[in-house]
């Protein structure tokens, strides 16, 4: 019994290297979201739309496919605004989203 | 003598991929594994350039969004820069826009791979790239190289006098140049036909190519004419250095002629601290070295320093 749900993950959960990938993406997954909360409470969207624009580029080459789907379209979302005027709540809907897909990855780190 | 123990050379070409994010480094790292290639990493576009200046990477995976300098700034310096215009480029981007892409191969991109990765692809442009990229170098060698001889032609003696020259006055070292000829050869030529007049040129090719060091740069000047450019190298020393070649193709022996003698003569011009002479007269004046050679009756060395002051070989013993 692989140790990952495959139907989460874009890479093969009973491939020796494709699971190194995977842990290598899961250990730094939580400081990843401490760094989108923090930026978004700040107020640096500039900074989050980089964030969000590496997330989109580097997650489905680690087999996490959704969390690149969800960065994507907050990383459009902001794209179409502009950077100085723009507040959360205008973007919330699609910066939970990308938040709750990451947290649901969370339960495979052994505490 | 090769040793058990030499370390072993690695020659698998380096790619240098410069790239903001640390998860794109991790992720080509272990998914280029099974390539034979050695990953080289930089953080943003300066960093790139600089590194690339330094290590001449056979191949380079650059990211378009990066802060400090971007991707298409690192592009127009990489390819306005000599040493790293002819290394191919790969840009990677994350907006897979028709724009991007334009501007990528307008700036001299070799190839375009949108992120996320699609791996095997990415390995076969990869791949494809570094073909090319080899491909280049030996288009670059060959045309540095003189076909006959393998020694390098006059296009590259004239542009590596021109550089050696340079270093010499900003460095105040000493350089030496040697214009080389063979006596007598148009009646080598005349007496035992072309292909031993190639022999001849070849074998003194050879002959030269085995004494001289590293460092020194020997170049076909022309018909049976050579250069010896030698670097940090004083008349004295490139006097003693173009001794030993001399004498040594005086005793040389030629197995399809056994009584033929070949034999050349040398004009040196050298200096040990600086030049006092332009690049062109120092040329100039090496050949009128050479020329006195000859008059005075070939099979001879005449070596002066760039003030005129004439170098002699130390008396044996």
């Amino acid at each position: 019994m692989p140790k990952y749900d495959q139907a989460q993950f874009s890479l093969d959960v009973t491939d020796e290297d494709d699971i190194e990938l995977i842990e290598m993406f899961l250990e730094e997954l939580p400081s990843r979201i401490d760094s989108l909360k923090n930026t978004a409470d700040a107020g640096d969207f500039s900074q989050l739309n980089r964030l969000a624009h590496q997330l989109k580029g580097a997650a489905p080459g680690f087999g996490f496919d959704p969390i690149g789907t969800t960065a994507a379209v907050l990383e459009k979302r902001l794209k179409t605004s502009n950077l100085e005027m723009v507040e959360l709540d205008q973007i919330q809907s699609e910066f939970d989203a990308l938040i709750s897909e990451c947290q649901s990855y969370l339960k495979y780190i052994d505490s | 003598m090769p040793s058990q123990d030499a370390p072993h050379l690695d020659t698998s070409p380096v790619v240098l991929l410069v790239d903001d994010s640390e998860f794109v480094h991790r992720l080509l790292t272990a998914r280029l594994k099974s390539e034979s290639i050695r990953l080289s990493s930089a953080f943003d576009g300066m960093e790139g350039f600089e590194k690339a200046k330094e290590i001449l990477p056979s191949l380079i995976l650059l990211d378009l969004d990066m802060p400090v300098m971007d991707g298409f700034e690192a592009l127009r310096l990489l390819m306005e820069e000599p040493t790293t215009r002819n290394i191919p480029v790969i840009v990677l981007s994350g907006n897979d826009t028709a724009q991007d892409k334009v501007t990528s191969f307008d700036l001299g991109a070799v190839d375009f791979i949108s992120k996320p990765f699609e791996m095997t692809e990415l390995r076969a442009r990869l791949r494809s790239s570094l073909r090319i990229s080899s491909l280049m170098a030996m288009l670059e060698q060959r045309a540095q190289i003189d076909g006959l001889t393998g020694l390098y032609n006059r296009a590259y003696f004239d542009q590596r006098w021109a550089e050696e020259y340079e270093r010499c006055v900003r460095h105040s070292n000493g350089l030496s140049i040697a214009m080389i000829d063979i006596d007598h050869f148009k009646s080598v030529n005349d007496k035992f036909g072309h292909p031993a007049g190639d022999a001849a040129i070849s074998g003194v090719a050879q002959l030269i190519l085995n004494h001289i060091r590293k460092s020194d740069i020997a170049c076909r000047y022309g018909g049976e004419e050579f250069t010896l450019i030698l670097p940090e190298t004083s008349p004295e020393q490139a006097m003693l250095l173009c001794e030993r070649i001399r004498s040594e193709c005086e005793g040389m022996h030629w197995p399809k002629h056994p009584d033929r003698r070949i034999t050349i003569s040398m004009g040196i011009t050298g200096c040990a601290d600086g030049p006092t002479m332009q690049s062109k007269p120092w040329i100039e004046h090496a050949d009128q070295n050479l020329y006195k050679a000859k008059e005075s009756g070939r099979n001879k060395i005449v070596c002066d320093e760039t003030e005129g002051k004439l170098v002699h070989l130390p008396k044996a013993g």
